[in-house]
C-alpha cells in the first residue's frame, strides 16, 4: 500500500511540483484573421495610468542607463 | 514633473520650440501604451538654450551625443530626452505637425507619416532594448490609421527611412487574411 500523501509543507518538498499541472486547453479564440489590439484610451486617462503605473510598480521602471543604451545614435534629416 | 511640467518649461519666455515625439505621439495617433519618460524633438540651433532652461529648472543632464541628450529628476520622476534635429528638418515637421490635447495641456506631435518616418529611422539603427517597442509602434500605428502599406507612398517612405527588409517584415506582418 502506498503512503497517504502528506500536505505538511517541509524544506524539502514543495506543494506545487506535486500537483497536476495545470490544463493548456484554453480554447483561446483563433478564427481566420483575428486580432486582438489593445483598448484605445484618452490621452488624459493614458497620462494617468502612467502616473498609476509609476506609483505601484516603480521596481519594473527603466533606468537611466537603460535609456541611454536605447538612444537614437544617427541624427534624423526629413 | 511630468509632460505637462516640461511644457510648460519649454514655454517660458522665450519659448523654445518643439515638437512632442515617442510614446506620447504615438498615444496621439491612436495608439495608446505606458511610457515613462517624455520625448522632445527640438533645433540643434537651440541646444545650449534647452541646457540652461533645464537646469535651472533641476533636471540633470545624465548623459548627451549630438544627436540626443537625456536629462533625469533628482526625485525620480519622468525623464526627459531631447533629440536634435537641423532647422530645416524641425521647421518641415513643425509646420506639418498637429495639435493634441494632453489631459488640459495642448501641444503639437509629428504628423502621422513623419511619425513613421522617426520610427524606422530607429529601426533602421536596430538598437538594442528597443527595437521590439519601435516596431510595434510601427505596426500599431499603420492598424490604428488603417494604412495601406501597399500604397507607393508608404513604400518610399519604408525604404527611404528604413529598409526593404523592414517594409517586407512589415507587410508580412500586416497581411489580410
Amino acid at each position: 500500500m502506498a503512503p497517504a500523501k502528506s500536505t505538511k509543507s517541509s524544506s524539502d518538498s514543495c506543494g506545487l511540483r506535486d500537483a497536476a499541472p495545470p490544463s493548456v486547453d484554453l480554447n483561446l479564440p483563433d478564427p481566420e484573421g483575428f486580432r486582438s489590439l489593445p483598448p484605445v484610451v484618452s490621452l488624459a486617462k493614458m497620462i494617468e495610468r502612467n502616473r498609476q503605473f509609476r506609483q505601484w510598480f516603480p521596481a519594473g521602471l527603466p533606468s537611466a542607463i537603460e535609456r541611454w543604451q536605447a538612444r537614437v545614435t544617427e541624427e534624423f534629416r526629413l | 514633473m511630468e509632460l505637462s511640467d516640461f511644457i510648460r518649461i519649454a514655454r517660458e519666455e522665450p519659448a523654445l520650440g518643439f515638437l512632442v515625439i515617442g510614446g506620447y505621439a504615438v498615444a496621439a495617433h491612436g495608439h495608446t501604451r505606458a511610457t515613462f519618460d517624455v520625448d522632445f524633438l527640438v533645433r540643434q540651433a537651440e541646444r545650449e538654450a534647452w541646457f540652461a532652461r533645464l537646469t535651472a529648472a533641476e533636471l540633470a543632464r545624465f548623459a548627451e551625443t549630438p544627436a540626443f541628450a537625456q536629462f533625469t529628476q533628482p526625485d525620480g520622476g519622468d525623464g526627459l530626452d531631447l533629440m536634435f534635429v537641423d532647422d530645416s528638418t524641425f521647421n518641415r515637421m513643425r509646420q506639418a505637425s498637429e495639435e493634441r490635447d494632453f489631459g488640459g495641456t495642448l501641444a503639437r506631435v509629428p504628423y502621422l507619416d513623419h511619425l513613421l518616418a522617426l520610427k524606422l529611422h530607429v529601426l533602421k539603427q536596430a538598437l538594442p532594448h528597443r527595437t521590439s517597442k519601435d516596431a510595434d509602434d510601427v505596426e500599431m500605428l499603420i492598424r490604428r490609421n488603417g494604412l495601406d502599406l501597399k500604397d507607393v507612398r508608404y513604400e518610399e517612405l519604408f525604404l527611404k527611412y528604413g529598409t526593404r527588409e523592414i517594409y517586407e517584415i512589415f507587410l508580412r506582418l500586416l497581411r489580410t487574411p
